[in-house]
C-alpha cells in the first residue's frame, strides 16, 4: 500500500487574525501557521492503514517553512517520506491553485490512496481533495470517519458521515482520493524528543517550480462579521444571573 | 447574467426536499427575480412521484429518475449532474454545503469549467457579477468573493428563510431517465448504517441543555444533567464533547449531528462555531453562558451571560427546583 | 569436637549459609539494574548515614515508634558483641572477648539495651495488637508478631542466661556489671529457684543460639532485610535535593524511562530491600487517599518481588509481555503498577519525605511515565495540554501575547526585563498569568511589591511555562525545550534575584535551571518576609482573623520553606491555627504532576482538595484558609464550593491579606 497525506498549513486562529491594509487578505507578518486539524486526522488514518496493511506513507507539506516542522512531526509519528511543496503566501488558501500544482507532483508517485482533510478553516473554494481527484482522474469521497482496504489493496471500503449519526458505506476502487472528517482514533501523541530527532535526521524532497496560473476565486473584501443581533447580556454574579434565567423560563411557561 | 439562469441541485430525504434545498430555492428565487432569468430545480432520485406536485419556488423542476439514484454516490451523482448541467449551461449552480454537496463541488467545477465557492451565507448579484459571502476560520472572518460564471456556490444551511423556497404554484415538471449512468462505476454504494436506537429523540424534547467544551470534564456533566432534569429536558452536546466520548453521538447537535428546534436551548460553555449553530439556531429561545464575551454564540442567542458555568449551574438548578416546588 | 559443638556448628552454619545465600541473591538481582553513580558528594552521603541511618531522625516523627525502634536497634548493635562471645564459648569454654577493662562496661551496656529492647518489643506488640494504626494493618500481623517474639526470645534468653550464670558464680559472670541480670537472678533466688540455675543456663544458652541463628537465616527473606540494606540505601541515594530530577542519560535516549525491572538503576532497585513496610508513604498519599489504586508501599513490595522475578500479578488483565525475553513478572506495568496508577500520582513528595529509610518512590513513577510518554500512551486531556505547551509555551492554548493581560492597566507599567536592567526578575508563571481567577492576585502582588519599592521586571511574552510539571509528567524533551527557551530569554536580561509566586516554578528554577548570575531564586513569601524584616514593608493595621495556612508541596516538602510564610502571617497580626496535617505532613491539593490537566481518576471517592478544605473548616473559629500558590488557590476555591463550604471558609492568598493590612 502506498499512501500520501496532504498536510496544509493554515493560519492558527488562537492568534488574532489581522486583516492586511488592502482589506482583502490577512496580514502576512501576523499570521502563525498550524497544520490543518483535519489533515492531522488524515495522517493518523494513513498511519493506521500502514499498521494494518503495511506499506509506506508519504507526508506532503504545503505552505511556508512551518510545513517543514509539520513534516518532522509526521516522520516522528511514522511517516516514511517527507515532501515539501513551498507555496507563496497569497496562494496558500487557494485550493484550485494547490490542487493543480500538487496533481503534477502526485501523478508520478503512483499512490494507491491519497488522504486529505475534507475541510480547512481557510478554504474558500471547493475542498482540496475533490479538486485533486478530478485533476488526477480518480474517484473522490469525502466526510469519512473510517477507511478499510481490502486484502488485495485494490478497493477501499469507507464510512461517510451524514447528519444524525448515520453512516453511508461505500466501496471505492483505488487509486482514489479520500477526504477525512475524523480518523478512527484521535491523532497520536509523539514526544518532543522524537520530533527533534526526526528534525535533525529529516530528509525532505522538495517540489519546486512555479505555481500554475489558474483562475480561482477572487477575494474582494475580508471583514469581521458584525451580527445583526446580539444577545442581551444578563448582569451580575452567578446568583443574579440564575435568578434572571429562572424568570425567563417562567415567563415562557416552560417551568 | 446570461439568460440560462440559475440551477438549484436539490437534496431529498425520505421523499421530501431537505431544508437546505428550500433555502437554496429561496436564494435562487431572489436572484432569479433580480436578474430576470429562469430558476431550475434539479433533483436526482429513485422515486420522483412525491415531488411532482410540490409548489417549489422554481420555474422548472427537472427530475432525473433512476433506481441507481436512491442512495448518494458521489461518482454517479457527479456524472448525472455534469450531463444535465452541461446541457443547461447555467450561470450559477447552487449546492448545499452538506456531506453530498461538498463531495460534488470540486469534480463538478472542473467538469463544467467553473469555479466553486464553499461556506456561503449570502449570494448577490452586483453589476452582472456573482458575489458570494463566505465564512472563514470557524466564523471569525467573512470573505466577499466574486465568482466568474459558471459559478458553483455551496450554501450553508440556515442562511436563507426556507419558507421562501415554496410559493403559490407548482413549477413545470420534466422527468428524465438517468443518462450519463453508463459505464463502470469506481464508487459503489453499499447501504446506510443507521445509528443505534437511542433512549431519547432530542428533536422531540422541548428544553435542551447544550454542553460544550466549557464544561471541561466528563465529571461536570453530572451537574448539567441535574439541571436538564430540573428543566424537564435533556442534555445535548457539541461535536468536541461527543468526540471525547462523554456523550453518545445521538446527543450531538450540529451539522453532522441533529438539527433541533426546542422551545429553550441553554448553551453552556459553547463557543458557537458554525457547525454547531447550524443545528440549533432555530430554537425559540437561546440563552448562552460562556466566559468569553466575544464568543460567536452570543450572536445567535437572545440572552447571554459571562459567568462561570460550573458556578452557575448548581445555583440555577436549586432555584428552578425551588420555583417548581413553590407551585 | 563433641556432639554439642557439632550441633552448634550445624546451627551456626545453617543460619549463616541461609543468610549469605539470600544476601548474595539480593545483591546479584539488584546489580542487574542500570548503572548509577554513587561516589560523588561522599561527605553528604556519610552525614546522611549518621543522621538518618544511625540516629534515624525520620522515624522519630512519630515519637513512640521512634523510641521503640531505637530501643530495639541499639539492642542489636550492642548485642552483636555478645553473639560473638556466646558462639565462641561453645568452642572455647569460658571465652571472653579480649577487651581488657572494657568488658565490664560492655556488659553493662548490653544489659541495659537488652532490657530496653524488651520494652521496645513490648511497645511494638502493643501497636500490632491493641492500638493497630491503619497503615500497619496491610499484610496481617502474623509475620511481624512472630518476628517480634523471636527478638523477645533472643533478648530474654540473654538476660536469663546471664541471670543463671550469676546464680552459679556471680564473680565469674561479672555480675556487678549486669544490674538487670543481677536483679533477675535475685528474683529467681528469692523464689527458691537457685537449683535450676545450671539447667536454666543450658536451656537459655541453646535458646539464644537457636533463636539467633534462626533469626539470622530467616530475616533476609522478610522485610527485616532492611536491617542490612537500609543503611546502604541511605548511603547510595541521590545527594541532590528532591526537587532536582535527573535527566535521561544519553545512552537511554532511544528508549527512555522504565518499563521493566532492569531499566531502573540498581540504587532504585535497592529501595525495595530497604523498605520496612511501615506504610508511612501510603499514609499521606493524596492519590491513594482519594481512591486511586496507586499505593507507594505496595509499589515497593511488588518491586521487590519483581526484582527477584517472583511475580505478584497486579489487577491488569493477563497478557504475556515479552520484552527482549523478559517475562511478565519483570514488566513493571504488569507486576508493579499499571499505567492508570502511574498517572494518578500528584508528585507531592509525601512518600519520599516520610520514608525512614530514604526510599525514592517518586523517581520510579517518573521513570515509568517517561516510558509511557515515549510510547505516546498518555491520558487524553494531557495530550492537548502538552501540544499547547509545545506550540504556545503555555498550558491554556492561549496566544503568547495574552500572557501579560493581567498587567495591562496597571500603574505604572511593569518594567520589561528584556530591555531594562532590574533588581529582581519576576518569573510570573502560567497559572498566575492566564487563569482568570489568579490574574487578580498577580496584579495585587505587583501593587504590593511596587509599594515596597522592589525594582521588578518581567519577561513579557518571552516567558514560557517553566516546565516543572512537564518534567514530572515524563516529557523530558518538552521540558528541555521550555527550559532552554527560558534560559535564552533570561540570558539577555540583567538582574540579581528571581522571584515567583508559583512554588512549582520556584522549584524548577531553583533546582533544575542553571544557576542564574549568582543571585537567589525566591518565593514571594520569602521576599515579603525579607521586606518585612528590613522594614521596607510596613503595615498600618493588624488583621483580627483566625487563619490556617496550607503548606504548598513544592515550597514546603520540596524546598523546606515553612517559616517565612508563617512569619509574614504573624507580622499581619493574624492568629495562625495549624491544621493536623501541617508542614511536612501538609496534604496535597491534587494539582501536581500534571493532574490538574488530566481528567478525574477512575474510582475517585473524595478529591484531595475537598479533604483538605474540610480539614481547614473543622478548625474551631477558623474562617480563612491562607494559600501561597496559584494552583492551591484554584483547587481549594473549587473544592470549597463543591463541599458546600463557601459560606464558612474563605480561601485567600497571602498577598490578599498583606494588601489588606497595608
Amino acid at each position: 500500500m502506498k499512501a500520501a497525506v496532504v498536510l496544509r498549513q493554515v493560519p492558527d486562529v488562537v492568534e488574532d487574525l489581522v486583516i492586511a491594509g488592502d482589506g482583502r487578505s490577512l496580514s502576512e507578518e501576523d499570521v502563525m501557521y498550524i497544520t490543518n486539524e483535519l489533515d492531522e486526522h488524515a495522517l493518523e488514518q494513513a498511519l493506521l492503514l500502514k499498521a494494518r496493511h503495511s506499506g509506506t506513507v508519504t507526508a506532503i507539506g504545503l505552505g511556508g517553512d512551518a510545513a517543514r516542522d509539520a513534516l518532522a512531526t509526521s516522520v516522528a509519528k511514522g511517516a516514511d517520506e517527507a515532501v515539501f511543496v513551498p507555496v507563496d503566501f497569497a496562494a496558500r488558501g487557494d485550493n484550485v491553485v494547490l490542487s493543480s500544482h500538487l496533481a503534477s507532483a502526485l501523478r508520478e508517485g503512483g499512490y494507491d490512496v491519497i488522504l486529505a482533510g475534507v475541510h480547512a478553516a481557510d478554504q474558500l473554494d471547493a475542498g482540496l481533495g475533490g479538486l485533486l481527484a478530478a485533476r488526477l482522474g480518480v474517484p473522490y469521497v469525502g466526510g469519512l470517519t473510517g477507511v478499510q482496504l481490502d486484502a488485495g489493496g485494490r478497493t477501499a471500503v469507507v464510512h461517510k458521515e451524514y447528519p444524525g449519526g448515520r453512516l453511508g458505506v461505500l466501496e471505492v476502487d483505488l487509486p482514489a482520493v479520500l477526504g477525512i472528517q475524523s480518523a478512527e482514533q484521535p491523532p497520536r501523541y509523539v514526544p518532543v524528543s522524537k520530533v527533534l530527532q526526526a528534525k535533525r535526521a529529516l530528509q525532505v524532497k522538495e517540489v519546486r517550480g512555479p505555481l500554475p496560473q489558474v483562475a480561482g476565486v477572487t477575494v474582494r473584501k475580508l471583514l469581521k462579521p458584525e451580527s445583526a443581533t446580539h444577545a442581551k447580556m444578563l448582569q451580575g454574579d452567578e446568583d443574579a444571573v440564575a435568578t434572571q434565567i429562572v424568570a425567563l423560563v417562567k415567563e415562557r411557561g416552560l417551568l | 447574467m446570461s439568460p440560462t439562469g440559475i440551477v438549484v441541485v436539490a437534496e431529498q430525504e425520505k421523499g421530501e426536499p431537505t431544508d437546505v434545498t428550500l433555502e437554496m430555492l429561496a436564494c435562487g428565487r431572489e436572484l432569479a427575480d433580480r436578474a430576470g432569468g429562469p430558476l431550475t430545480c434539479l433533483l436526482l432520485t429513485d422515486r420522483g412521484a412525491p415531488f411532482r406536485a410540490l409548489p417549489l419556488a422554481a420555474d422548472r423542476l427537472v427530475i432525473v429518475e433512476d433506481p441507481a439514484l436512491g442512495a448518494f454516490n458521489p461518482e454517479v451523482h457527479a456524472r448525472v449532474l455534469a450531463h444535465q448541467l452541461k446541457a443547461m449551461a447555467p450561470a450559477l449552480v447552487l449546492l448545499g454545503n452538506t456531506a453530498a454537496g461538498m463531495d460534488l463541488a470540486g469534480p463538478l467545477s472542473l467538469l463544467l469549467g467553473g469555479t466553486a465557492v464553499s461556506g456561503c451565507v449570502r449570494v448577490a448579484l452586483e453589476g452582472g457579477v456573482i458575489v458570494a459571502t463566505s465564512r472563514l476560520y470557524g466564523g471569525k472572518l467573512l470573505a466577499e468573493v466574486s465568482v466568474p460564471a459558471p459559478a458553483l456556490v455551496l450554501l450553508m444551511p440556515g442562511s436563507y428563510p426556507r419558507q421562501k423556497g415554496m410559493r403559490d404554484r407548482v413549477p413545470k415538471v420534466e422527468v428524465q431517465g438517468g443518462a450519463g449512468l453508463a459505464g463502470p462505476l469506481r464508487v459503489r454504494s453499499c447501504g446506510i448504517l443507521e445509528p443505534k436506537a437511542e433512549d431519547v429523540d432530542l428533536r422531540k424534547v422541548p428544553v435542551l441543555v447544550g454542553a460544550g467544551r466549557g464544561v471541561q470534564t466528563k465529571d461536570n456533566l453530572r451537574i448539567v444533567e441535574d439541571l436538564a432534569r430540573a428543566l424537564g429536558g435533556a442534555v445535548c452536546a457539541t461535536r468536541p464533547v461527543v468526540d471525547q466520548g462523554w456523550l453518545p453521538r445521538s446527543r450531538q447537535v450540529g451539522r453532522s449531528g441533529l438539527t433541533v428546534k426546542p422551545r429553550l436551548y441553554l448553551a453552556l460553555g459553547i463557543s458557537g462555531a458554525p457547525e454547531h449553530v447550524e443545528g440549533m439556531k432555530e430554537a425559540d429561545l437561546v440563552v448562552a453562558v460562556n466566559t468569553d464575551a466575544g464568543a460567536p454564540i452570543f450572536d445567535v442567542a437572545q440572552y447571554g451571560a459571562t459567568v462561570d458555568i460550573l458556578d452557575l449551574v448548581p445555583i440555577l438548578t436549586e432555584k428552578l427546583k425551588a420555583a417548581k416546588g413553590g407551585k | 569436637m563433641n556432639l554439642d559443638q557439632v550441633a552448634l556448628t550445624i546451627i551456626v552454619g545453617t543460619g549463616s549459609v541461609a543468610f549469605l545465600a539470600r544476601f548474595v541473591q539480593i545483591v546479584l538481582a539488584v546489580r542487574k539494574g542500570a548503572p548509577e553513580k554513587w561516589w560523588d558528594h561522599l561527605g553528604r552521603r556519610v552525614k546522611s548515614v549518621v543522621l538518618d541511618g544511625l540516629f534515624q531522625r525520620r522515624i522519630y516523627r512519630e515519637r513512640s515508634a521512634g523510641i521503640l525502634h531505637g530501643f530495639i536497634f541499639w539492642a542489636f548493635v550492642f548485642l552483636f558483641f555478645s553473639v560473638v562471645e556466646i558462639v565462641m564459648e561453645g568452642y572455647v569454654p569460658g571465652y571472653r572477648l579480649p577487651l581488657g577493662p572494657l568488658n565490664g562496661p560492655l556488659y553493662l551496656g548490653q544489659d541495659l539495651v537488652a532490657a530496653l529492647g524488651i520494652v521496645g518489643v513490648g511497645m511494638a506488640i502493643y501497636r500490632r495488637t491493641v492500638s493497630r494504626p491503619k497503615r500497619l494493618m496491610h499484610e496481617g500481623n502474623r509475620a511481624a508478631i512472630v518476628m517480634l517474639l523471636f527478638i523477645l526470645a533472643i533478648l530474654a534468653s540473654f538476660l536469663f542466661l546471664n541471670a543463671a550464670r550469676i546464680l552459679q558464680d556471680r564473680t565469674a559472670a561479672l555480675g556487678e556489671w549486669r544490674p538487670l541480670s543481677n536483679g533477675l537472678a535475685w528474683v529467681i533466688a528469692s523464689a527458691g529457684g537457685s537449683s535450676i540455675a545450671p539447667a536454666l543456663e543450658q536451656a537459655m544458652w541453646w535458646t539464644h543460639i537457636v533463636a539467633l541463628f534462626a533469626f539470622l537465616g530467616w530475616f533476609p527473606y522478610t522485610k527485616h532485610a532492611h536491617i542490612v540494606f537500609a543503611v546502604l540505601n541511605v548511603f547510595f541515594r541521590k545527594p541532590e535535593p528532591p526537587g532536582a530530577i535527573r535527566a535521561i542519560p544519553a545512552e537511554r535516549a532511544e528508549n527512555p524511562g522504565a518499563g521493566v525491572v532492569r531499566d531502573l538503576t540498581w540504587v532504585s532497585l535497592l529501595n525495595a530491600f530497604a523498605c520496612t513496610e511501615c506504610g508511612r508513604c501510603t499514609d499521606n498519599c493524596p492519590a491513594h487517599g482519594s481512591g486511586a489504586t496507586i499505593d507507594p508501599m505496595h509499589l515497593m513490595m511488588r518491586l521487590r518481588a519483581a526484582v527477584l522475578a517472583r511475580a505478584v500479578p497486579s489487577t491488569t488483565p493477563a497478557r504475556i509481555a515479552m520484552d527482549g525475553g523478559v517475562p511478565a513478572a519483570q514488566d513493571l506495568f504488569l507486576s508493579v503498577h499499571g499505567a492508570e496508577a502511574v498517572w494518578s500520582c500528584m508528585t507531592c513528595l509525601s512518600c519520599v519525605d516520610g520514608c525512614p529509610v530514604m526510599n525514592d518512590h517518586l523517581s520510579k513513577v517518573i521513570e515509568m511515565r517517561r516510558r509511557l510518554v515515549a510510547q505516546g500512551e498518555i491520558p487524553a486531556g494531557l495530550q492537548e495540554t502538552l501540544q499547547s505547551l509545545d506550540r504556545y509555551g503555555n498550558s491554556f492554548k492561549g496566544t503568547p501575547k495574552a500572557r501579560t493581560k493581567w498587567a495591562r492597566g496597571g500603574q505604572p507599567a511593569l518594567k520589561d526585563a528584556r530591555k531594562e536592567k532590574v533588581d529582581a526578575l519576576w518569573f510570573v508563571g502560567d497559572y498566575a498569568s492566564y487563569d482568570a481567577r489568579c490574574q487578580g492576585l498577580t496584579a495585587r502582588t505587583a501593587r504590593v511589591l511596587a509599594r515596597a519599592g522592589v525594582d521588578l521586571g518581567i519577561l513579557y511574552e518571552a516567558e514560557w511555562n517553566a516546565g516543572n510539571d512537564v518534567r514530572r509528567i515524563g516529557e523530558e524533551g518538552l521540558f528541555e525545550k521550555l527550559r532552554d527557551h527560558n534560559v535564552e530569554a533570561m540570558k539577555g536580561s540583567t538582574f540579581r534575584d528571581i522571584v515567583t509566586t508559583d512554588p512549582h516554578t520556584y522549584n524548577t528554577l531553583k533546582n533544575e535551571y542553571p544557576a542564574a548570575n549568582g543571585g537567589r531564586v525566591l518565593h514571594y513569601t520569602e521576599l515579603l518576609d525579607e521586606l518585612i524584616q528590613s522594614g521596607r514593608l510596613r503595615f498600618s493595621k493588624k488583621l483580627p482573623y483566625r487563619v490556617t495556612y496550607h503548606d504548598p508541596c513544592y515550597l514546603g516538602r520540596y524546598n523546606g520553606v515553612y517559616d517565612a510564610p508563617r512569619r509574614v502571617l504573624a507580622a499581619l497580626g493574624v492568629e495562625v491555627v495549624e491544621m493536623p496535617r501541617n508542614r511536612h505532613r501538609s496534604f496535597c491539593c491534587g494539582a501536581g504532576g500534571g493532574r490538574i490537566w488530566m481528567g478525574e481518576v477512575p474510582g475517585e471517592k473524595e478529591r484531595p482538595a475537598e479533604s483538605r478544605v474540610k480539614e481547614a473548616a473543622a478548625l474551631p473559629g477558623v474562617q480563612t484558609l491562607a494559600v501561597a500558590c496559584p494552583k492551591d488557590y484554584v483547587m481549594f476555591t473549587d473544592a470549597a464550593k463543591a463541599a458546600g463550604l463557601e459560606g464558612s471558609l474563605q480561601v485567600r492568598d497571602l498577598i490578599e491579606l498583606v494588601e489588606e493590612a497595608l
